[in-house]
């Protein structure tokens, strides 16, 4: 019967194929979810997820795009912004 | 309206919304630029005209595009010296050993 933990929806099954060819089930920890783009919410490209040990492990310019707003605004998004920032000004 | 001696802003990459000033246009789709920006060609979608028009001369040194900027109070792009990172003591003499 599965241990206490697995049964939270924090683990999900993963079928694993054995050298003898059978198929094991191993648990494995879901990631966390994906980082969205703030003003329209799409998902942000270059962005990594994960448990945030692993995030850790990653050097800094594998964790977000290296332009303004990087990881936060999705590049169309932050052209947006600045357009509008000098249109205004 | 984009000609050498243009201002804009860069809204796209890693200088996104840098001021910079055209040096050269080349084929009606990239410009050379320069200025608070890093100098280099850039695609013309990437870049937003400002209403204003410096005298400079086509491919101008960054040296006269610092000092236009300058005189206009805008921040100019120049390379920074890299630290050099002091090697902690064990790892000098690990080097040493070898």
């Amino acid at each position: 019967m599965p241990e206490g933990k697995h049964k939270s929806g924090t683990y999900r099954k993963a079928f694993v194929k054995t050298p003898g060819g059978k198929t094991a089930m191993h648990y494995r920890r879901k990631k966390p979810a994906k980082a969205h783009c703030a003003s329209c919410g799409k998902v942000l490209s270059g962005v990594p997820h994960g448990l945030s040990y692993q995030i850790r492990a990653l050097p800094r310019t594998q964790r977000r795009p290296e332009r303004p707003y990087g990881g936060v605004l999705c590049s169309p998004c932050m052209r947006a912004k600045f357009v509008e920032k000098i249109q205004n000004a | 309206m984009l000609e050498i001696g243009r201002l804009c802003v860069k809204i796209a990459g890693r200088d996104a919304g840098k001021e910079c000033v055209i040096l050269d246009l080349q084929d009606n789709k990239f410009a050379l630029v320069d200025g608070a920006t890093r100098r280099k060609k850039v695609n013309l979608a990437h870049l937003e005209p400002l209403d204003r028009v410096i005298e400079i001369e086509k491919n101008a040194s960054h040296a006269k595009v610092a000092a236009a900027f300058e005189e206009l109070g805008l921040p100019v792009w120049n390379t920074t010296p890299k630290p050099k990172t002091k090697r902690t003591a064990k790892k000098r003499k690990a080097a040493n050993k070898k």
